[in-house]
């Protein structure tokens, strides 16, 4: 495979597994603070 | 907020991973896996990407955060909901949202069908090794031509996701979903990895990933992008509008729906590469061109199922594994389409048990003509899909009219990153850049030589859609107050909220 599309594949299939993971590690994160906090439904 | 019903009275998703893993599954859907791969090799791979991108940043992040705020406000399906924040005069737009969902229902579960039969030919062996092209245009041509067939596996899927969202929000879809979502991207990295391992896959790569920029200059790049995203995305569908109404208290609405959208765009190129590499690889770059340009199903129960048979372990691996992968996002997507219909239904004062078997029963019949006839479901899958854009628009249009700000910072309240004046805006200009691709869309189908635009008996013609769209709003607009006064009252409706405000109106 060529640089340019070893660059590419990185960017874009890469970066988006990267954003996708540290959005749901995010999400995960801030939804046990929450709970914590008791500012869900008991619900939840 | 003082207007949110206890939590004892309703039911709501057990956890965020639960409910963001129910909003990826209604995204990602068979548009993922057939539409987006052949888009991406017509419009110049990385260029394309690009596009996508800025059109799910400015377009489908704020449409979802505003469907979540009006689902989790509301506490109502789409017709409540735009009954409680537009106001009773303009309760038929949630009814033409609701209507534009359900009508594609009825054809998707047709689609789900051929989707599962594929699944069962493929677990049969079907497609062995050194089947051709024309063997599998013979399998598929024989398959759509047998209506008992088509019809026995519309029946199946509709009969399947009806009995999954019969059985409610925990026993039922979120206990299903929160198991197939995770499970659908397990199923496409490997299928991403199998054609990453083919001999000549780098070129496939190459179609997806490298950008060529002269194209990002072409303006009918970016209208198909904002087009692709706006089918992939469930932006404007009254979907995730309709899960947010078991949102828990105090959830947030940007993440959310940001994660959303960024694990919808994963889903796609992961099917982009198990498609286009496994392409590339074993059919070569003039099979590809062949074989993006046969459409839909062209591309996935001809080509794709022809290729397996070439590859090693696709016959009995890979192939089995495809198809399911395409099923499951088909009942995923379907799932949210029932539920959607269930809530509508369900405000309207019916029981759940009675509201979602009537429903099943329903799509069945009205979707047996789609089953039958090719021509017929191209037409609905034109008319209604299109009509999405215009439900989008409503979207926009619910939140200028509850007031921006307003939203804005109550979403900034309970939101994990701050939902500023970028929000704001784009909303505010939605309706521009709806102009834009609306008009681009009327300018293509009165331009276009090979359809009669003015004929509504046409499959694609612009006359066709425009009048079953004006039927739908008449009809609607007849009924308008009687749905206002039938659907429940909200929290909304319940605290005189949206009464002080009808007062001001």
């Amino acid at each position: 495979m060529d640089a340019e599309t070893w660059i590419w594949t990185l960017i874009l299939f890469g970066g988006t597994i990267v954003i996708v993971a540290f959005l749901m590690f995010w999400a995960i994160k801030k939804d046990r603070e929450k709970i914590r906090q008791g500012t869900h439904d008991e619900e939840g | 907020m003082s207007n949110v019903v206890p939590a004892a009275k309703r039911e709501v998703f057990g956890s965020r991973f639960a409910f963001i893993a129910a909003a990826i599954g209604m995204a990602v859907g068979t548009g993922n896996i057939w539409r987006f791969p052949r888009d991406v090799h017509a419009w110049g791979g990385g260029a394309f990407l690009l596009a996508v991108v800025v059109a799910n940043l400015v377009w489908a992040i704020p449409i979802l955060m505003a469907e979540s705020y009006m689902g989790s406000k509301s506490r109502l399906g789409t017709v409540g909901a735009f009954r409680d924040f537009v106001g009773r005069r303009f309760t038929w737009m949630g009814g033409f949202m609701a209507v534009v969902t359900i009508a594609i229902m009825f054809y998707y579960s047709v689609v789900c069908g051929w989707a599962i039969r594929y699944f069962v030919y493929a677990v049969t062996g079907r497609f062995e090794q050194g089947i051709t092209v024309d063997e599998t245009t013979g399998i598929w041509e024989g398959f759509v031509d047998n209506g008992v067939q088509t019809v026995l596996f519309h029946a199946i899927a509709i009969g399947l996701v009806g009995f999954i969202v019969y059985r409610g929000l925990k026993r039922g879809f979120e206990a299903v979903l929160k198991i197939v979502v995770p499970a659908l991207f397990v199923m496409l990295t490997i299928l991403a990895i199998r054609a990453l391992t083919l001999d000549g896959a780098a070129e496939g790569l190459r179609y997806l990933f490298v950008p060529e920029w002269d194209l990002l200059g072409n303006a009918e790049l970016w209208l198909q992008a904002f087009a692709q995203m706006a089918f992939s995305t469930g932006a404007g569908w009254g979907l995730y509008l309709t899960y947010c109404v078991y949102m828990r208290h105090r959830e947030d609405f940007a993440l959310n729906a940001t994660a959303i959208v960024a694990g919808n765009h994963l889903a796609s190129l992961l099917a982009g590469i198990a498609v286009i590499c496994t392409v590339f690889a074993v059919g070569g770059v003039a099979l590809a061109d062949e074989a993006t340009g046969a459409g839909n199903e062209g591309l996935t129960f001809i080509y794709l199922a022809a290729l397996f048979g070439d590859m090693p372990g696709g016959t009995y691996f890979f192939a089995p594994l495809f198809f399911l992968v395409l099923a499951l996002a088909g009942v995923s997507s379907l799932i949210a389409m029932v539920e959607l219909a269930a809530r509508n239904v369900v405000d309207l004062g019916m029981r759940r048990e009675r509201a979602v078997p009537l429903i099943a029963v329903v799509a069945f019949l009205v979707g047996i003509p789609a089953a039958l006839n090719l021509d017929y479901l191209s037409n609905q899958d034109n008319v209604w899909g299109i009509g999405l854009l215009i439900s989008m628009l409503f979207v926009a249009i619910a939140m200028m009219k509850y007031g921006l700000e307003e939203v804005r910072r109550e979403m900034d309240a309970d939101s994990d990153f701050g939902v500023g004046a970028w929000w704001t805006f784009l909303i505010r200009i939605f309706p521009v850049m709806f102009a834009i691709l609306f008009g681009w869309f009327l300018y293509q189908s009165v331009t276009d030589a090979t359809t009669a635009w003015w004929n509504p008996f046409d499959t694609f013609s612009l006359a066709s859609m425009v009048v079953q769209w004006v039927v739908l709003a008449a009809i609607l607009l007849l009924v308008n107050n009687a749905l206002a006064r039938r659907v429940n009252p909200g929290p909304l409706t319940a605290t005189g909220l949206n009464g002080e405000r009808e007062q001001r109106r």
